[in-house]
Protein backbone atom coordinates (compact mmCIF):
# COMPACT_ATOMS: atom_id res chain seq x y z
CA UNK A 1 0.00 0.00 0.00
CA UNK A 2 1.71 3.03 -0.90
CA UNK A 3 -0.37 6.91 -0.76
CA UNK A 4 1.40 9.27 -2.89
CA UNK A 5 0.73 12.97 -2.02
CA UNK A 6 1.57 14.91 -5.31
CA UNK A 7 2.24 18.66 -5.45
CA UNK A 8 -0.56 19.05 -3.34
CA UNK A 9 -1.70 22.99 -3.27
CA UNK A 10 -4.21 24.98 -1.30
CA UNK A 11 -5.44 28.45 -1.48
CA UNK A 12 -7.26 30.38 0.17
CA UNK A 13 -7.37 34.00 -1.46
CA UNK A 14 -4.42 34.97 -1.33
CA UNK A 15 -2.94 32.85 1.14
CA UNK A 16 -1.36 28.93 0.27
CA UNK A 17 -2.35 27.15 3.48
CA UNK A 18 -0.89 24.02 1.49
CA UNK A 19 1.87 24.55 -0.86
CA UNK A 20 2.56 21.98 -3.49
CA UNK A 21 3.54 18.91 -0.64
CA UNK A 22 4.30 15.93 -2.24
CA UNK A 23 5.74 12.47 -0.59
CA UNK A 24 4.83 9.32 -0.47
CA UNK A 25 3.62 7.43 2.81
CA UNK A 26 4.25 3.30 3.06
CA UNK A 27 2.84 1.45 5.92
CA UNK A 28 4.43 3.10 9.18
CA UNK A 29 3.60 6.22 11.69
CA UNK A 30 4.49 9.38 10.39
CA UNK A 31 4.43 12.27 12.72
CA UNK A 32 3.15 15.79 11.30
CA UNK A 33 4.97 18.80 12.86
CA UNK A 34 4.43 22.46 12.51
CA UNK A 35 3.40 25.29 14.31
CA UNK A 36 0.20 26.64 14.10
CA UNK A 37 -1.16 27.63 10.94
CA UNK A 38 1.53 25.95 8.67
CA UNK A 39 -1.14 23.78 7.05
CA UNK A 40 -1.22 20.58 8.90
CA UNK A 41 -4.85 20.08 9.21
CA UNK A 42 -5.61 20.93 5.86
CA UNK A 43 -3.20 18.85 4.22
CA UNK A 44 -4.76 16.49 6.17
CA UNK A 45 -8.20 16.86 5.29
CA UNK A 46 -6.80 16.94 1.87
CA UNK A 47 -5.72 13.40 1.89
CA UNK A 48 -8.83 12.29 3.86
CA UNK A 49 -10.60 13.66 0.18
CA UNK A 50 -13.27 15.97 2.40
CA UNK A 51 -11.41 19.34 1.33
CA UNK A 52 -10.72 20.12 -2.17
CA UNK A 53 -7.34 20.98 -3.70
CA UNK A 54 -6.55 24.29 -5.24
CA UNK A 55 -4.18 21.66 -7.44
CA UNK A 56 -2.49 18.50 -7.16
CA UNK A 57 -3.77 15.38 -6.69
CA UNK A 58 -3.54 12.27 -4.07
CA UNK A 59 -3.08 8.70 -5.37
CA UNK A 60 -3.64 5.16 -3.15
CA UNK A 61 -1.40 2.71 -4.74
CA UNK A 62 -1.47 4.92 -8.09
CA UNK A 63 -5.35 5.51 -7.99
CA UNK A 64 -6.53 8.75 -7.48
CA UNK A 65 -8.36 8.94 -4.16
CA UNK A 66 -11.71 10.85 -5.05
CA UNK A 67 -11.96 8.37 -7.68
CA UNK A 68 -11.96 5.30 -5.21
CA UNK A 69 -15.39 6.88 -3.43
CA UNK A 70 -16.68 5.08 -0.48
CA UNK A 71 -14.47 2.40 -1.05
CA UNK A 72 -11.12 4.69 0.00
CA UNK A 73 -13.14 6.12 2.90
CA UNK A 74 -13.48 2.66 3.71
CA UNK A 75 -9.63 2.41 4.64
CA UNK A 76 -9.44 5.47 6.44
CA UNK A 77 -9.95 6.49 10.10
CA UNK A 78 -9.91 9.77 10.93
CA UNK A 79 -10.11 12.06 13.99
CA UNK A 80 -10.44 15.60 13.35
CA UNK A 81 -8.35 18.65 15.18
CA UNK A 82 -11.94 20.47 16.95
CA UNK A 83 -14.71 17.71 16.51
CA UNK A 84 -18.36 17.75 17.93
CA UNK A 85 -20.08 14.90 19.24
CA UNK A 86 -24.22 14.40 20.13
CA UNK A 87 -24.32 15.27 23.79
CA UNK A 88 -26.97 13.03 23.93
CA UNK A 89 -25.77 9.45 22.88
CA UNK A 90 -23.42 7.60 25.37
CA UNK A 91 -20.13 6.51 24.67
CA UNK A 92 -21.42 3.12 23.37
CA UNK A 93 -24.29 4.72 21.22
CA UNK A 94 -21.95 7.25 19.52
CA UNK A 95 -19.49 4.55 18.72
CA UNK A 96 -22.58 2.36 17.09
CA UNK A 97 -23.66 5.32 15.56
CA UNK A 98 -20.56 5.54 14.25
CA UNK A 99 -20.26 2.16 13.34
CA UNK A 100 -23.07 2.50 11.46
CA UNK A 101 -22.05 5.12 8.76
CA UNK A 102 -18.89 3.08 8.47
CA UNK A 103 -21.21 0.21 7.33
CA UNK A 104 -20.29 -2.09 9.96
CA UNK A 105 -22.88 -4.72 10.56
CA UNK A 106 -24.86 -4.34 14.12
CA UNK A 107 -23.27 -7.26 15.68
CA UNK A 108 -19.68 -6.83 14.75
CA UNK A 109 -20.17 -3.36 16.16
CA UNK A 110 -21.41 -4.23 19.40
CA UNK A 111 -18.36 -6.51 19.78
CA UNK A 112 -15.59 -4.10 18.83
CA UNK A 113 -17.18 -0.78 20.33
CA UNK A 114 -17.11 -3.10 23.80
CA UNK A 115 -13.31 -3.77 22.47
CA UNK A 116 -12.58 -0.48 21.92
CA UNK A 117 -14.10 1.41 25.00
CA UNK A 118 -11.52 -1.42 27.02
CA UNK A 119 -8.84 -0.32 24.67
CA UNK A 120 -9.31 3.28 25.52
CA UNK A 121 -10.16 2.52 29.18
CA UNK A 122 -13.52 4.11 29.13
CA UNK A 123 -15.57 0.58 29.54
CA UNK A 124 -16.65 1.83 32.55
CA UNK A 125 -18.15 5.19 31.12
CA UNK A 126 -19.74 3.35 28.37
CA UNK A 127 -23.79 3.97 29.04
CA UNK A 128 -22.87 7.73 30.42
CA UNK A 129 -23.61 10.55 28.27
CA UNK A 130 -21.00 12.78 26.36
CA UNK A 131 -22.27 15.66 28.10
CA UNK A 132 -20.96 14.64 31.14
CA UNK A 133 -17.13 13.64 29.68
CA UNK A 134 -13.85 15.81 29.98
CA UNK A 135 -12.22 17.28 27.54
CA UNK A 136 -9.47 13.89 27.50
CA UNK A 137 -12.58 11.15 27.63
CA UNK A 138 -14.30 12.92 24.47
CA UNK A 139 -10.71 12.70 22.98
CA UNK A 140 -10.56 8.81 23.79
CA UNK A 141 -13.70 8.52 22.37
CA UNK A 142 -12.78 10.53 19.25
CA UNK A 143 -9.79 7.99 18.63
CA UNK A 144 -11.92 5.06 19.14
CA UNK A 145 -14.58 6.05 16.73
CA UNK A 146 -11.39 6.36 14.44
CA UNK A 147 -10.42 2.76 15.07
CA UNK A 148 -13.70 1.50 14.83
CA UNK A 149 -13.45 -0.06 10.81
CA UNK A 150 -9.90 -0.88 11.36
CA UNK A 151 -8.79 1.38 9.32
CA UNK A 152 -5.66 0.83 7.05
CA UNK A 153 -4.90 4.36 6.67
CA UNK A 154 -5.43 6.27 10.41
CA UNK A 155 -5.33 9.93 10.27
CA UNK A 156 -4.94 11.63 13.37
CA UNK A 157 -4.76 15.27 13.90
CA UNK A 158 -4.27 15.95 17.67
CA UNK A 159 -4.99 13.04 19.33
CA UNK A 160 -3.34 13.60 21.98
CA UNK A 161 -4.85 16.69 22.73
CA UNK A 162 -6.11 16.82 26.33
CA UNK A 163 -5.00 13.83 27.35
CA UNK A 164 -3.13 13.14 30.66
CA UNK A 165 0.48 11.51 30.99
CA UNK A 166 -0.90 8.42 31.13
CA UNK A 167 -3.04 8.13 28.62
CA UNK A 168 -0.83 9.56 26.32
CA UNK A 169 1.38 6.84 27.31
CA UNK A 170 -1.71 4.57 26.59
CA UNK A 171 -2.17 6.47 23.16
CA UNK A 172 1.13 5.82 22.04
CA UNK A 173 1.01 1.89 22.98
CA UNK A 174 -2.08 1.60 21.29
CA UNK A 175 -0.82 3.81 17.98
CA UNK A 176 2.57 1.19 18.11
CA UNK A 177 0.66 -2.02 18.38
CA UNK A 178 -2.00 -0.71 15.77
CA UNK A 179 0.48 0.08 13.13
CA UNK A 180 1.97 -2.61 11.29
CA UNK A 181 0.97 -3.47 7.93
CA UNK A 182 -1.00 0.29 8.29
CA UNK A 183 -0.32 4.01 7.12
CA UNK A 184 -0.96 6.24 10.59
CA UNK A 185 -0.57 10.43 9.69
CA UNK A 186 -1.01 11.88 13.39
CA UNK A 187 -0.14 15.45 14.04
CA UNK A 188 0.97 17.14 17.01
CA UNK A 189 2.82 19.75 18.69
CA UNK A 190 4.43 17.42 21.26
CA UNK A 191 7.07 16.25 19.87
CA UNK A 192 8.04 13.54 22.65
CA UNK A 193 4.84 11.79 20.93
CA UNK A 194 6.59 11.38 17.75
CA UNK A 195 9.62 10.93 19.07
CA UNK A 196 8.06 7.61 20.60
CA UNK A 197 6.29 6.16 17.92
CA UNK A 198 6.81 8.28 15.04
CA UNK A 199 8.78 6.04 11.93
CA UNK A 200 9.01 9.19 9.85
CA UNK A 201 8.56 12.71 10.84
CA UNK A 202 7.17 15.45 8.56
CA UNK A 203 8.12 18.67 9.37
CA UNK A 204 5.72 21.89 7.95
CA UNK A 205 5.99 25.16 7.52
CA UNK A 206 4.20 28.04 6.13
CA UNK A 207 2.48 25.83 4.02
CA UNK A 208 5.52 23.96 3.02
CA UNK A 209 6.95 20.11 3.91
CA UNK A 210 10.37 21.35 4.88
CA UNK A 211 11.69 18.18 6.10
CA UNK A 212 10.66 14.36 6.10
CA UNK A 213 12.90 11.56 8.08
CA UNK A 214 13.52 9.47 10.37
CA UNK A 215 13.90 10.63 14.01
CA UNK A 216 17.46 9.87 14.30
CA UNK A 217 18.68 11.09 10.61
CA UNK A 218 16.88 14.16 11.56
CA UNK A 219 17.95 14.54 15.12
CA UNK A 220 21.71 14.04 13.46
CA UNK A 221 20.77 16.88 11.42
CA UNK A 222 20.64 19.09 14.39
CA UNK A 223 24.14 17.41 15.84
CA UNK A 224 26.80 20.26 16.35
CA UNK A 225 23.76 22.68 16.43
CA UNK A 226 22.51 22.59 20.10
CA UNK A 227 24.39 24.38 22.53
CA UNK A 228 24.51 24.94 26.34
CA UNK A 229 25.30 28.49 28.15
CA UNK A 230 25.09 29.23 31.83
CA UNK A 231 24.38 33.15 32.20
CA UNK A 232 23.07 35.37 34.44
CA UNK A 233 19.34 36.37 34.96
CA UNK A 234 19.87 39.86 33.44
CA UNK A 235 22.11 37.85 29.99
CA UNK A 236 19.75 35.40 29.38
CA UNK A 237 17.08 38.01 28.85
CA UNK A 238 19.79 39.28 26.12
CA UNK A 239 20.57 35.92 24.86
CA UNK A 240 16.46 35.20 24.54
CA UNK A 241 16.15 38.41 22.26
CA UNK A 242 19.43 37.74 20.17
CA UNK A 243 19.06 33.72 19.74
CA UNK A 244 17.16 31.00 19.28
CA UNK A 245 16.82 30.02 23.26
CA UNK A 246 15.01 26.33 22.69
CA UNK A 247 14.70 25.75 26.70
CA UNK A 248 16.19 27.57 30.20
CA UNK A 249 16.11 26.54 33.39
CA UNK A 250 17.87 27.84 36.67
CA UNK A 251 20.88 26.60 38.16
CA UNK A 252 21.48 28.00 41.77
CA UNK A 253 22.57 32.35 40.84
CA UNK A 254 23.04 31.41 36.95
CA UNK A 255 20.34 29.98 33.80
CA UNK A 256 21.78 27.94 31.83
CA UNK A 257 20.21 28.22 27.95
CA UNK A 258 20.15 25.99 25.95
CA UNK A 259 20.97 27.56 22.09
CA UNK A 260 20.17 26.79 18.87
CA UNK A 261 22.79 28.04 16.55
CA UNK A 262 25.07 27.32 12.95
CA UNK A 263 28.21 28.39 15.05
CA UNK A 264 29.30 28.23 18.94
CA UNK A 265 27.47 31.32 20.40
CA UNK A 266 29.87 32.01 23.17
CA UNK A 267 33.39 30.83 24.02
CA UNK A 268 31.65 29.52 27.10
CA UNK A 269 29.08 27.58 25.69
CA UNK A 270 29.17 24.04 24.83
CA UNK A 271 27.98 21.40 23.10
CA UNK A 272 25.11 19.22 23.47
CA UNK A 273 23.53 16.24 22.47
CA UNK A 274 20.57 16.90 19.82
CA UNK A 275 16.81 16.02 20.17
CA UNK A 276 14.44 16.29 17.68
CA UNK A 277 12.68 18.94 19.44
CA UNK A 278 15.95 20.93 18.84
CA UNK A 279 15.38 20.54 15.24
CA UNK A 280 11.94 21.34 15.42
CA UNK A 281 12.45 24.52 16.62
CA UNK A 282 16.00 25.17 14.96
CA UNK A 283 13.47 25.15 11.52
CA UNK A 284 10.70 27.03 12.85
CA UNK A 285 13.48 30.32 13.57
CA UNK A 286 15.59 29.79 10.84
CA UNK B 1 -10.97 -14.93 -11.76
CA UNK B 2 -13.00 -15.39 -8.10
CA UNK B 3 -11.48 -16.70 -5.19
CA UNK B 4 -13.65 -20.27 -5.49
CA UNK B 5 -12.64 -20.60 -9.24
CA UNK B 6 -8.62 -19.96 -8.40
CA UNK B 7 -9.14 -22.49 -5.56
CA UNK B 8 -10.83 -25.59 -7.71
CA UNK B 9 -8.16 -24.32 -10.74
CA UNK B 10 -5.48 -25.16 -7.93
CA UNK B 11 -6.44 -28.35 -6.75
CA UNK B 12 -7.00 -29.63 -10.35
CA UNK B 13 -3.66 -28.54 -10.99
CA UNK B 14 -2.66 -30.37 -8.31
CA UNK B 15 -3.91 -33.64 -9.05
CA UNK B 16 -2.73 -33.64 -12.55
CA UNK B 17 0.77 -34.11 -11.57
CA UNK B 18 3.34 -32.64 -10.07
CA UNK B 19 4.89 -30.94 -13.55
CA UNK B 20 5.12 -27.31 -13.43
CA UNK B 21 4.21 -25.29 -16.44
CA UNK B 22 6.53 -22.66 -16.62
CA UNK B 23 3.84 -19.75 -18.83
CA UNK B 24 1.27 -20.73 -16.15
CA UNK B 25 2.99 -21.00 -13.56
CA UNK B 26 3.46 -16.66 -14.20
CA UNK B 27 0.34 -16.62 -15.12
CA UNK B 28 -1.29 -18.10 -11.66
CA UNK B 29 1.37 -15.70 -9.90
CA UNK B 30 0.47 -12.70 -11.76
CA UNK B 31 -3.47 -13.62 -10.46
CA UNK B 32 -2.60 -14.06 -6.71
CA UNK B 33 -1.07 -11.07 -7.24
CA UNK B 34 -3.96 -9.37 -8.51
CA UNK B 35 -6.25 -10.86 -5.91
CA UNK B 36 -3.88 -9.80 -3.02
CA UNK B 37 -3.70 -6.40 -4.15
CA UNK B 38 -7.40 -6.05 -4.74
CA UNK B 39 -7.84 -7.23 -1.17
CA UNK B 40 -5.16 -5.17 -0.08
CA UNK B 41 -7.86 -2.34 -1.60
CA UNK B 42 -10.69 -3.30 0.26
CA UNK B 43 -11.21 -3.26 3.89
CA UNK B 44 -12.12 -6.90 3.64
CA UNK B 45 -14.93 -6.93 6.27
CA UNK B 46 -18.54 -7.17 5.42
CA UNK B 47 -20.38 -4.10 5.38
CA UNK B 48 -23.55 -3.34 5.43
CA UNK B 49 -25.83 -2.38 2.35
CA UNK B 50 -27.87 0.64 2.05
CA UNK B 51 -31.07 -0.65 3.19
CA UNK B 52 -29.38 -2.09 6.28
CA UNK B 53 -28.13 1.42 6.74
CA UNK B 54 -31.40 3.02 6.32
CA UNK B 55 -32.87 0.87 9.18
CA UNK B 56 -29.34 1.97 11.21
CA UNK B 57 -30.27 5.60 10.18
CA UNK B 58 -33.97 4.82 11.28
CA UNK B 59 -32.61 3.69 14.57
CA UNK B 60 -30.44 6.50 15.38
CA UNK B 61 -32.41 9.55 13.83
CA UNK B 62 -36.34 8.02 13.63
CA UNK B 63 -36.89 10.03 17.24
CA UNK B 64 -36.01 13.14 15.83
CA UNK B 65 -37.62 12.69 12.29
CA UNK B 66 -40.87 11.49 12.92
CA UNK B 67 -41.29 13.10 16.25
CA UNK B 68 -40.70 16.39 15.17
CA UNK B 69 -43.46 15.49 11.70
CA UNK B 70 -45.99 14.33 14.59
CA UNK B 71 -45.15 17.37 17.08
CA UNK B 72 -46.25 19.62 13.54
CA UNK B 73 -49.19 17.32 12.33
CA UNK B 74 -50.61 17.70 15.99
CA UNK B 75 -50.24 21.48 15.60
CA UNK B 76 -51.43 21.69 11.76
CA UNK B 77 -54.77 19.34 12.89
CA UNK B 78 -56.19 21.49 15.85
CA UNK B 79 -55.44 24.35 13.44
CA UNK B 80 -57.44 22.89 10.19
CA UNK B 81 -60.32 22.02 13.27
CA UNK B 82 -60.32 25.61 14.45
CA UNK B 83 -60.22 27.08 10.93
CA UNK B 84 -63.38 28.33 8.86
CA UNK B 85 -62.81 27.81 5.34
CA UNK B 86 -59.64 25.41 5.82
CA UNK B 87 -59.00 24.16 2.19
CA UNK B 88 -57.57 27.01 1.56
CA UNK B 89 -55.17 27.31 4.49
CA UNK B 90 -53.42 23.64 3.63
CA UNK B 91 -50.45 25.85 1.51
CA UNK B 92 -49.64 27.56 4.85
CA UNK B 93 -49.51 24.48 6.49
CA UNK B 94 -47.05 22.04 4.66
CA UNK B 95 -44.10 24.30 4.83
CA UNK B 96 -43.58 23.52 8.37
CA UNK B 97 -43.41 19.83 7.56
CA UNK B 98 -40.30 21.07 4.97
CA UNK B 99 -39.14 22.78 8.47
CA UNK B 100 -39.53 19.90 11.02
CA UNK B 101 -37.13 18.18 8.46
CA UNK B 102 -34.32 20.60 8.91
CA UNK B 103 -32.65 19.62 12.49
CA UNK B 104 -32.84 15.99 11.41
CA UNK B 105 -30.90 17.26 7.64
CA UNK B 106 -28.60 19.62 9.58
CA UNK B 107 -28.15 17.83 13.01
CA UNK B 108 -24.48 16.93 12.04
CA UNK B 109 -23.28 20.56 11.46
CA UNK B 110 -25.23 22.27 14.55
CA UNK B 111 -23.01 19.52 16.50
CA UNK B 112 -19.92 19.70 14.49
CA UNK B 113 -19.91 15.94 13.61
CA UNK B 114 -20.25 17.19 9.50
CA UNK B 115 -16.18 16.32 9.35
CA UNK B 116 -15.99 13.37 10.91
CA UNK B 117 -19.01 11.63 9.22
CA UNK B 118 -18.24 12.91 6.02
CA UNK B 119 -14.88 10.12 6.60
CA UNK B 120 -17.29 7.06 6.79
CA UNK B 121 -18.31 4.88 4.07
CA UNK B 122 -21.69 6.42 4.01
CA UNK B 123 -20.34 10.01 4.33
CA UNK B 124 -22.80 13.15 3.96
CA UNK B 125 -23.96 11.55 1.02
CA UNK B 126 -25.87 8.20 1.97
CA UNK B 127 -26.48 9.81 5.28
CA UNK B 128 -29.02 12.77 3.79
CA UNK B 129 -30.52 10.56 1.22
CA UNK B 130 -31.21 7.79 4.25
CA UNK B 131 -33.08 10.98 6.16
CA UNK B 132 -34.31 12.15 2.83
CA UNK B 133 -36.54 8.86 2.75
CA UNK B 134 -37.45 8.63 6.47
CA UNK B 135 -38.72 12.50 6.22
CA UNK B 136 -40.53 11.91 3.21
CA UNK B 137 -42.46 8.72 4.26
CA UNK B 138 -43.22 10.83 7.56
CA UNK B 139 -43.80 13.70 5.64
CA UNK B 140 -46.23 11.32 2.87
CA UNK B 141 -48.15 10.03 6.19
CA UNK B 142 -48.30 13.63 7.61
CA UNK B 143 -49.50 15.46 4.38
CA UNK B 144 -52.43 12.59 4.24
CA UNK B 145 -53.52 12.71 7.53
CA UNK B 146 -53.54 16.95 7.24
CA UNK B 147 -55.68 16.36 4.04
CA UNK B 148 -57.85 13.46 5.72
CA UNK B 149 -58.96 16.14 8.05
CA UNK B 150 -59.77 19.14 6.10
CA UNK B 151 -62.21 16.35 4.11
CA UNK B 152 -63.77 15.49 7.65
CA UNK B 153 -64.07 19.24 8.94
CA UNK B 154 -65.49 20.25 5.45
CA UNK B 155 -67.61 17.34 5.51
CA UNK B 156 -67.43 16.74 1.43
CA UNK B 157 -64.67 15.48 -1.13
CA UNK B 158 -65.10 18.03 -3.53
CA UNK B 159 -61.67 19.49 -4.83
CA UNK B 160 -59.23 16.74 -3.24
CA UNK B 161 -57.17 16.82 -6.29
CA UNK B 162 -56.81 20.85 -5.90
CA UNK B 163 -56.02 20.62 -2.00
CA UNK B 164 -52.97 17.80 -3.09
CA UNK B 165 -51.91 20.54 -5.15
CA UNK B 166 -52.06 23.60 -2.49
CA UNK B 167 -50.25 20.97 -0.53
CA UNK B 168 -47.65 19.68 -2.37
CA UNK B 169 -46.52 23.25 -4.53
CA UNK B 170 -45.73 25.14 -1.07
CA UNK B 171 -43.81 21.81 0.42
CA UNK B 172 -41.66 21.40 -3.02
CA UNK B 173 -40.82 24.93 -2.91
CA UNK B 174 -39.33 24.97 0.31
CA UNK B 175 -37.69 21.54 0.39
CA UNK B 176 -36.37 22.41 -3.55
CA UNK B 177 -34.83 25.79 -1.90
CA UNK B 178 -33.05 23.40 1.39
CA UNK B 179 -31.33 21.21 -0.47
CA UNK B 180 -30.39 23.64 -2.91
CA UNK B 181 -28.40 25.84 0.03
CA UNK B 182 -27.43 22.51 1.64
CA UNK B 183 -25.99 21.60 -2.16
CA UNK B 184 -24.17 25.06 -2.52
CA UNK B 185 -22.74 24.46 1.14
CA UNK B 186 -24.08 27.78 2.34
CA UNK B 187 -24.11 26.83 5.80
CA UNK B 188 -25.00 30.64 6.96
CA UNK B 189 -28.16 30.93 4.89
CA UNK B 190 -29.84 27.85 6.30
CA UNK B 191 -31.57 30.27 9.12
CA UNK B 192 -32.14 33.02 6.47
CA UNK B 193 -33.83 29.56 4.62
CA UNK B 194 -35.81 28.94 8.06
CA UNK B 195 -37.20 32.53 8.33
CA UNK B 196 -38.48 32.21 4.75
CA UNK B 197 -40.40 28.98 4.91
CA UNK B 198 -42.17 30.37 8.15
CA UNK B 199 -42.71 33.47 6.23
CA UNK B 200 -43.77 31.78 3.10
CA UNK B 201 -46.66 29.90 5.75
CA UNK B 202 -47.79 33.93 6.56
CA UNK B 203 -48.24 34.34 3.16
CA UNK B 204 -49.70 31.46 2.02
CA UNK B 205 -52.24 32.28 4.70
CA UNK B 206 -52.62 36.15 3.59
CA UNK B 207 -53.38 34.55 0.15
CA UNK B 208 -56.03 32.26 1.11
CA UNK B 209 -57.58 35.58 2.80
CA UNK B 210 -56.51 38.46 -0.29
CA UNK B 211 -56.46 36.38 -3.27
CA UNK B 212 -59.57 33.95 -2.77
CA UNK B 213 -59.18 33.48 -6.61
CA UNK B 214 -56.47 31.37 -6.77
CA UNK B 215 -58.02 29.05 -4.79
CA UNK B 216 -60.74 28.69 -7.48
CA UNK B 217 -61.39 25.67 -9.78
CA UNK B 218 -60.80 28.42 -12.18
CA UNK B 219 -56.96 28.25 -10.98
CA UNK B 220 -56.12 24.74 -11.19
CA UNK B 221 -54.24 25.28 -14.32
CA UNK B 222 -51.86 27.43 -12.56
CA UNK B 223 -51.40 25.01 -9.70
CA UNK B 224 -50.92 22.44 -11.80
CA UNK B 225 -47.80 24.36 -13.48
CA UNK B 226 -46.30 24.84 -10.22
CA UNK B 227 -46.46 22.16 -9.42
CA UNK B 228 -44.53 20.46 -12.71
CA UNK B 229 -41.92 23.34 -12.60
CA UNK B 230 -41.18 22.62 -8.35
CA UNK B 231 -41.12 19.29 -8.75
CA UNK B 232 -38.68 19.81 -11.79
CA UNK B 233 -36.28 21.29 -8.96
CA UNK B 234 -36.93 18.77 -6.53
CA UNK B 235 -35.93 16.13 -8.73
CA UNK B 236 -33.43 17.99 -9.91
CA UNK B 237 -31.48 18.55 -6.59
CA UNK B 238 -32.51 14.68 -5.33
CA UNK B 239 -30.85 13.56 -9.03
CA UNK B 240 -27.60 15.28 -8.06
CA UNK B 241 -27.60 13.66 -4.38
CA UNK B 242 -28.41 10.37 -5.91
CA UNK B 243 -25.29 10.85 -8.98
CA UNK B 244 -23.53 11.91 -5.68
CA UNK B 245 -24.01 8.94 -3.80
CA UNK B 246 -23.51 6.28 -6.99
CA UNK B 247 -20.04 7.82 -7.66
CA UNK B 248 -19.34 7.57 -3.68
CA UNK B 249 -18.53 11.59 -3.56
CA UNK B 250 -19.51 13.89 -0.83
CA UNK B 251 -22.38 16.23 -0.62
CA UNK B 252 -23.67 19.12 1.24
CA UNK B 253 -21.85 21.14 4.05
CA UNK B 254 -18.98 19.59 5.96
CA UNK B 255 -17.11 20.52 9.22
Amino acid sequence: MELSVDRLTKQYGRKLAVDCVSTVLKPGVYGLLGENGAGKTTLMRMICAILESTSGEVFLDGREVTSLGADYRDLLGYLPQDFGYYPNYTAQEFLLYMAALKGIPRSMARKRTKELLEVVGLNDAAAKKLKTFSGGMKQRVGIAQALLNQPKILILDEPTAGLDPKERVRFRNLISDYAAGRIVILSTHIVSDIEAIADEVLLMKKGKLVLQGTVSGLTKQAEGKVWELAVSPAEAKIWQEKAAVANLRHEGEQVVLRILSDSKPAEEAVSCEAALEDLYLYSMHG
Amino acid sequence: MKNRELKTYLQSSLQQGAEIRHEKKEEITAQCKKIMREQEKSSGEERTSFWQFLSDVFRFEGLLIFGLQAGVLFLVCIQIGMIQGAAYYVPAFTPLFALAVMPALLRSQFYKMGEMEAVTRASGTEMTLAKLILAGAANLVCMTVVLCMVLYVRQSSDGIGRMILYGLVPYLVCMSALLRLIRLCKKEKIFVCAAAMMGSCVAWGVSAKALPQIYEASATGLWILLFVIFSGFFCREIGYILERNREGKLYGIIG
